[in-house]
């Protein structure tokens, strides 16, 4: 649930994403849901010349299972703040 | 904290560096702000490093090659986590 909370925070924002097959798409995030797929608008393929078929892709449905990394900007969660939820979402895990 | 299970441990290392090794030959170091019970990653100021390992075809000799990417705020997909540790120590 933290990151699906994370990831609610960054819709409407670019963020970049690299899949497990090397591919890395920067675009901008539209939808998320509970297993971090994502839907992405107006997105860019990094080194386009070796993935010729995403051409005129615009948009596209990231299955959760094949992101590798997530790149975030810097400044839009609250690194603080992430600590103590992550602490606290634990120990209700320990308690249930 | 009480520890019941290992990903307890992983909860001391909130907030610190740790250096994690992922699947694909990949590590990144860097300091540890989220985790969940996947082990799914936040990292913060982290460097991603890729390694290669090639025989020289003339001595037969290993060669490490070590590629790294300094991130700000890197999510990590849970399944591919082998290791999570603090980072590696000088030796005295």
């Amino acid at each position: 649930m933290i990151f699906y909370q994370l990831f609610k925070k960054l819709v409407g924002k670019v963020i970049t994403v690299e899949l497990k097959n090397d591919l890395i798409i920067t675009g901008l995030l539209e939808k998320v849901d509970q297993y971090i797929n994502l839907q992405f608008a107006n997105i860019k393929i990094f080194e386009p010349e070796n993935h010729p078929q995403f051409a005129s892709t615009e948009s596209c449905f990231i299955r959760g299972k094949s992101i590798r990394y997530v790149f975030l900007p810097e400044n839009t969660i609250d690194n603080e703040l992430i600590q103590e939820s992550t602490k606290e979402y634990h120990e209700k895990r320990k308690q249930n | 904290m009480t520890f019941n299970q290992p990903l307890d441990l992983v909860g001391l290392c909130l907030g610190e560096e740790v250096l994690v090794k992922l699947r694909g030959n990949r590590e990144v170091q860097g300091i540890l702000t989220s985790y969940d019970e996947h082990t799914n990653l936040l990292i913060t100021k982290a460097k991603e490093t890729a390694i290669s390992v090639t025989v020289d075809p003339n001595t037969n000799e290993e060669i490490e090659e070590r590629t790294t990417r300094s991130i700000p705020s890197l999510f990590v997909r849970g399944d591919l986590v082998i290791i999570i540790a603090p980072p590696k120590v000088k030796q005295m």
